[in-house]
């Protein structure tokens, strides 16, 4: 059975047959992703409690969070420490072990499976063992502090720990990171370090001059990365802290990051247009930290087909 | 042309006998109602519960032809989402049930005033326990009949008093000497540090605790200052004014704060995420000497049983003398957009009934709010315990923080909560130790929260 007629011109039936390949994902986009944000975007200048139609459209949202509200730049506060912290380290980490691994070492297949396998693991699943590992008497992280005489810390309970403890759990998925920066690796061409070891450069002259440069763009790709999920982050510190005193975020608001501020204001405190309000401020504050790095990325990215233009 | 003519005329007797069946009159079915139940405020939810409840439906619509009823269920967790979702959809459940204080006042706008039934059917509310009615009155609507109750009673470890030759605290109300400052006295001599010297001792050493007097309450914050001689919600009766850096809000952060720190009988928030991980509640341990809380800890009591011999005594007075047991409820409520409201109310009265209040209880794990069901809660509880003075729960019915309650309705209701119990986090982790400086945040806090609410709601 033909579905498009012998009149229309073959360019044009491929087209039609791509068009209708992807259509799915086109109606979902377009359902389930483009709908719910403009709704959310007008959302944003109403007053919207989900039960009783929007009311009150205006800026009043956007001045409150900017003017009137101290849990707003709390929670954006330490979503930033956050971030600032963690994104260094796993962008560190993850190719220090990328590097490691892309040794001739014994067993190499095994130790990447074993350092790539936490990356897949689901986040609730991952923030229930690290509540265990946390776990000031019986956590193994304590344990292991106390053979070197430290007494380890309420990492949880305690509102000076909390988010350091958030900030170690992070290490936990840097295996996300270490495969792609373990294919970036191999993919140098051994020429490279061949000539330079002919003219004489050491190890430490190789790394600097030959892999980071030819890792820059990979690293870029892994920042921006970080930069999304550290601003998505949600999951984990939901689960770990919803049982303390003081609820999601406790204990004493030290680990209300910005989506659990947004979460507890559509969900709970039944502000849909004020949470609808901080998800298009983080949108944009996102989109502002991407295009930072991108325009910087012109400074430190090496971009091989850009050297050939020149 | 005979074939047409045929045709025809078969074409016409169709018509007509398809018009005469039309007209003709059909005897009436009536379709039964469907009730559905939405599961989720409280109780109810766990697999044991879905299953008991499941069979109670089937009950009831094998006994009914009119009505039928469903249950539908949610976590507590995700209740909030997935009830303002089916309002928002206008997939409106009949009924919540059960639903405590806290729930009815998270959605204080979508129920119905009962009363007008209650007075058309002549409801005979004389067996309830009076306090329990008047739980469920909230400016002058009253959302639906208490299905049972959660009293507050003092459980303490019958083997640590002994060990430390300290008598039991006392088990009838109306002891004068039971007061929190008797309390902390006793908690203090059972508070053993890990060379066994006790919290008065001298050479007691508070970093080194291996045994506490008092595991605290295990209420919110709003359970506290009604025994300190304040207003559990914490503002003026219009609700338009904080009063939340003064009198018993103060007065009991204080007394909080003074536990962990200045007397050492009760253990902070990171000793409770350290020593007693893997517990719903410290007693459990069998480390604690006394705590109070809810007789919903009964799913707990086989727990308690493992930490030693427990018993259940009243609770102690305040400093002004209130003696308050805090206590939450199970009710039911009809939303103000139910398509059956009436039906729903048929529904609720046949769940009210002795018999069925009985056996949701042991479902939920309430005392039935009937006097006249006391006595069989009583021996059915002590069938299992039987060193367990049960009564002391059904007298402490009589002190309960009726109105208001602990979880009584305040504007912009989850803010303020979470303010509080946030301050309390503050206090019980160790965070502050400035207790005046924590309670004028929050009152600054919720002013804040209120001013907002009023404005919106002139």
């Amino acid at each position: 059975m033909k579905l498009f007629p012998k009149s229309i011109s073959m360019r044009k039936r491929e087209s039609l047959w791509g068009y209708l390949f992807i259509s799915p994902w086109i109606i979902g986009f377009l359902l389930f992703t483009i709908g719910p944000m403009i709704a959310s975007l007008v959302f944003s200048f109403a007053d919207y409690d989900i039960i009783s139609p929007p009311t009150n459209f205006g800026l009043s949202n956007y001045i409150k969070l900017f003017t009137n509200d101290p849990d707003f730049w709390h929670s954006l506060g330490i979503t930033a420490t956050y971030a600032l912290l963690a994104i260094p380290l796993n962008l560190v980490f993850g190719f220090a072990l990328a590097y490691l691994l892309n040794q001739k070492v014994p067993g190499l297949a095994f130790w990447r499976t074993i350092f790539y396998i936490p990356s897949v693991l689901a986040g609730v699943a991952v923030a229930i063992l690290w509540g265990l590992i946390f776990n000031p008497k019986y956590g193994i992280l304590n344990w292991f502090l106390g053979l070197f005489g430290i007494h380890g810390p309420g990492w949880l309970s305690s509102p000076d720990w909390a988010v350091p403890a958030l900030i170690l759990m992070s290490l936990w998925s840097v295996g996300g990171g270490m495969i792609i920066y373990l294919a970036g690796l191999q993919s140098i061409p051994t020429t490279f370090y061949e000539a330079a070891q002919l003219d004489g450069a050491n190890s430490w002259q190789q790394f600097f001059r030959i892999t980071i440069p030819l890792m820059s763009p990979v690293i870029l790709y892994n920042l921006i990365i970080g930069i999304i999920g550290t601003f998505q982050y949600f999951t984990e510190v939901y689960v770990l802290t919803s049982g303390l005193t003081g609820g999601p975020g406790g204990p004493a608001k030290s680990t209300l990051f910005y989506n659990v501020y947004l979460y507890s204001n559509a969900f709970r405190y039944m502000n849909m247009g004020y949470a609808s309000a901080l998800a298009w401020v983080l949108f944009v504050i996102v989109l502002l930290l991407t295009l930072l790095v991108f325009r910087s990325s012109a400074a430190w990215v090496y971009y091989e087909g850009e050297l050939q233009n020149k | 042309m005979q074939r047409k003519r045929i045709s025809t005329v078969l074409a016409v007797l169709m018509a007509i006998s398809m018009v005469i069946t039309a007209c003709t009159p059909k005897p009436v079915v009536t379709e039964p109602v469907k009730i559905t139940i939405f599961v989720g405020f409280g109780a109810g939810s766990d697999p044991d519960s879905q299953e008991a409840l499941n069979t109670i439906a089937g009950e009831f619509n094998a006994s009914h032809t009119d009505l039928q009823v469903e249950f539908m269920y949610s976590t507590w967790e995700e209740h909030t989402t997935k009830f303002s979702t089916l309002l928002a959809g206008d997939l409106v459940p009949d009924l919540a049930f059960p639903i405590g204080i806290q729930g009815i006042a998270e959605f204080y706008d979508e129920w119905i005033d009962v009363s007008p039934y209650i007075l058309r059917d002549s409801y005979d509310t004389t067996d309830f326990y009076g306090p329990s009615l008047q739980l469920l009155n909230f400016n002058e609507k009253t959302i639906g009949l208490p299905l049972g109750v959660y009293p507050s009673v003092t459980f303490f470890n019958e083997d640590l008093f002994d060990a430390a030759s300290v008598a039991y605290p006392p088990q009838q109300y109306g002891d004068s000497s039971w007061t929190l400052q008797k309390m902390v006295e006793i908690g203090q001599q059972l508070t053993l540090d890990e060379n066994g010297n006790n919290a008065a001792s001298s050479s007691f050493d508070p970093t080194k605790i291996a045994q506490w007097g008092w595991g605290g309450w295990c209420g919110p914050f709003r359970t506290v200052p009604g025994k300190f001689g304040g207003n559990p919600l914490g503002m003026s009766s219009d609700f338009k004014v904080a009063e939340m850096d003064s009198g018993g809000y103060l007065e009991g952060m204080q007394f909080l704060y003074d536990s962990i720190f200045n007397w050492h009988i009760r253990p902070s928030s990171i000793d409770e995420g350290s020593t007693f991980t893997g517990m719903d509640f410290t007693f459990e341990s069998g480390k604690v000497a006394m705590f109070e809380c809810f007789s919903w800890a009964s799913y707990a009591f086989p727990n308690f049983t493992t930490g030693g011999n427990w018993n259940v005594a009243s609770v102690p007075a305040g400093p002004y003398g209130d003696v308050v047991s805090p206590v939450n409820a199970d009710t039911f409520a009809i939303p103000a957009h139910s398509t059956h409201p009436d039906q729903a109310w048929e529904v609720a009265k046949w769940m009210m009934e002795p018999d069925m209040q009985n056996r949701l209880c042991s479902i939920f794990g309430c005392i039935p709010s009937r006097k006249s069901l006391a006595g069989g809660w009583i021996d059915s509880m002590a069938a299992e315990y039987p060193n367990v003075d049960f009564q002391v729960f059904i007298d402490s019915i009589d002190y309960m923080d009726a109105s208001p309650n602990n979880e009584s309705w305040v504007p912009a209701y989850s803010k303020v909560w979470d303010a509080t119990e946030n301050a309390m986090s503050r206090i019980l982790s160790g965070e502050s130790s400035d207790v005046r400086q924590v309670m004028t945040d929050l009152q600054t806090e919720v002013q804040g929260y209120l001013d907002e609410y009023w404005a919106a709601h002139p």
